[in-house]
């Protein structure tokens, strides 16, 4: 473990402003914070306050307009697009909102789509999916389709896939938006079981109270600014 | 290799996403591709016909001739025989047949009816081919002397049957008189309305005694192996088989009206197959549109999820790719049959556009043609076509970003 000084995740006064035909918008102004690893942390705050865009920012989906941001002492602001491809597909995990399961995939096939883009062999793959599988509480759905499966059931495959290439940081946006109460709460167990048994480090964008609640790190944004 | 697996697995299964749009798109193509098949196969296998029979049968696909024979076809302008020649001509892998031949003009009358005719002498070896054998009407194929074979509707037209005895009378070589007595021994289907009512077919010796032409051709009549419109070996002929003071002319030389009308109705089925072509390949990406819209989200996801554009691109065009030959094959296969069964069972056209057709001087039947590059050539349109179409989704794996999940 990196000691304490060297967070996993450093965000430096990154802004980003949209242009928009009613003029520029101002989602994210500039935001600094500190990410430990092995951290359980959620950047929270009302609709439209720039969690999603910071998330974004963070996971290298979208360019910063100004600031910096590193992830395990990478400046990921300052890799190329393809870089940045590469960065995500070996360091960092999603979980979305809506799920975004693979629908002509199986479960198990699902856990291993990063593993299969990393180019990791089939039997490296299968023993991996099937391990976090069974660590999500799927056992026995391993060959089931999306459609098959319920909503909560269909994040825990997703948590399952974002853990799959130990990425260093998992990027979680609004994952119990979706789910019912007795869903999220087993999908935190999970995540919290997966966060120390694995040490990876977690970050969720969320409004939602019970994942607030869970979180021992709190950052919140209020007008694309973090609020003390 | 991984990579390739997955591209090839995720696109295979895409394909079963939607099932039934996959099949209406699969059977779009097929149908498009069948119809073109069929479409083409007909029109060409027409002209294979007309030519066939107007040109095959009677001037031949290629003419050997004195080069100063054509157009006139002036008997004067006759070739000397040439046997060495001939068999060398007859030698050749590319040649199915080659008979000399020796015709001309005369006027034909019995009794008190007369008429016009094109006389063609032929060769004993002509006589046993199976398309002069095939063509006979009435009577008989005989090596009797001044014996004489009518086309039917000549025959009808001076009233004369078999064993009756008419007179021919025209010019002669270099300006001479013409005069035989012919016994007529058969009547003749020529295929072509306009050939049976002008045609007068003797044999070879009696053709050359009746000019005064002894010892000489009008020109060489060659069938070369492969007769389908496309292929013109004239030239290439010529090359190998040189003959002094004569050239080798193809009959779209020597006939460039027949290639003009064949070349009209062509282009009319063109446009037609160009209209479905162009309704084919706006479903087509209208299906595409449709296909692209509903996995902007995916992918988005992959996208963000570290799968290359690149990578992802390939697999919607595998997809595409799947879709539009597997639609390509199964329009071949049926189009193949269907071709197959009317080249068995060829079209006989009824009523008025059969009666216009003949007076155009064409049998009235659509035999298709069999020929493997219309397959061929339709089949590539139609993937290119598809494949063209799935231009969209590429567009919209290239500009979806991975925040549009």
């Amino acid at each position: 473990m990196s000691a304490p000084s060297q967070p996993l995740l450093r965000v430096d006064h990154v802004v980003k402003t949209y242009e928009s035909s009613a003029g520029p918008v101002h989602a994210v102004q500039g935001v600094s914070l500190d990410l430990q690893r092995g951290a359980f942390a959620a950047l929270v705050g009302p609709s439209g306050c720039g969690k999603t865009t910071l998330l974004n920012a963070i996971g290298g989906l979208d360019r910063v307009t100004s600031g910096q941001i590193w992830i395990d002492g990478t400046e990921i602001t300052a890799l190329t697009d393809r870089e940045t491809i590469e960065f995500r597909l070996h360091r960092i995990g999603f979980v979305f909102q809506a799920y975004n399961l693979v629908p002509v995939l199986n479960a198990w096939e699902n856990v291993a789509f990063v593993m299969e883009l990393q180019g990791i062999g089939v039997r490296d793959r299968r023993d991996r999916a099937f391990e976090l599988l069974a660590a999500v509480g799927l056992t026995g759905k391993e060959l089931q389709r999306p459609s098959q499966l319920s909503g909560g059931q269909q994040q825990r495959v997703a948590v399952a896939r974002a853990l799959a290439s130990r990425p260093s940081l998992v990027l979680a946006d609004e994952p119990t938006a979706n789910l019912d109460s007795k869903s999220t709460e087993t999908l935190l167990d999970i995540m919290r079981d997966l966060n120390h048994q694995e040490g990876t480090t977690f970050l969720f964008s969320t409004h939602d109270q019970r994942v607030i609640n869970r979180a021992e790190t709190i950052f919140r944004l209020e007008d694309g600014q973090l609020a003390r | 290799m991984t990579l390739v697996r997955l591209a090839l697995r995720l696109a295979w299964r895409n394909l079963g996403r939607n099932r039934r749009r996959s099949l209406i798109t699969g059977a779009a193509i097929a149908f498009a591709l069948f119809f073109a098949i069929i479409m083409r196969s007909l029109q060409l296998g027409v002209y294979n016909h007309m030519v066939a029979t107007v040109v095959g049968s009677m001037s031949g696909y290629v003419q050997v001739s004195d080069t100063a024979y054509w157009p006139s076809q002036n008997l004067d302008y006759a070739l000397y025989e040439d046997p060495e020649w001939l068999d060398e001509l007859r030698a050749d892998r590319d040649i199915a047949s080659a008979y000399p031949r020796l015709q001309g003009f005369s006027l034909l009358s019995v009794g008190d009816q007369s008429g016009v005719a094109q006389w063609v002498g032929i060769s004993p070896e002509e006589v046993d081919a199976p398309l002069w054998q095939a063509r006979l009407a009435s009577g008989s194929w005989t090596d009797a002397p001044g014996s004489v074979w009518l086309g039917k509707r000549l025959a009808e037209q001076l009233r004369v049957s078999v064993g009756d005895t008419l007179v021919a009378m025209g010019q002669g070589f270099q300006g001479s008189m013409a005069g035989a007595a012919w016994v007529v021994a058969g009547t003749l289907n020529m295929g072509n309305p306009e050939l049976e009512k002008r045609s007068a077919v003797v044999g070879l010796a009696d053709a050359q005694e009746f000019a005064g032409a002894y010892g000489m051709w009008s020109y060489v009549q060659i069938t070369p192996r492969s007769t389908e419109l496309s292929a013109d070996p004239t030239a290439d002929l010529g090359a190998r088989h040189p003959l002094d003071g004569a050239h080798f002319l193809g009959w779209q030389t020597r006939m460039p009206e027949l290639i003009q009308a064949i070349q009209a109705d062509s282009s009319g089925g063109k446009v037609i197959l160009f209209i479905l072509y162009v309704v084919i390949g706006f479903g087509l990406l209208g299906t595409m549109i449709m296909l692209a819209n509903e996995r902007q989200r995916e992918f988005a996801m992959q996208l963000a999820m570290g799968m290359r554009r690149g990578l992802l691109a390939g697999i919607v065009f595998v997809e595409v790719v799947l879709l539009s030959v597997a639609g390509a094959l199964v329009g071949a296969l049926l189009g193949r049959i269907a071709v197959l069964i009317l080249d068995r069972f060829p079209l006989r056209l009824q009523g008025d556009v059969a009666a216009a057709m003949e007076q155009q001087g064409w049998e009235p039947i659509l035999p298709p043609s069999l020929d493997w590059s219309i397959t061929l050539t339709h089949g590539g349109i139609i993937v290119v076509i598809a494949l063209l179409s799935a231009a969209w989704p590429l567009r919209t794996v290239f500009k979806t970003s991975p925040v549009h999940r």
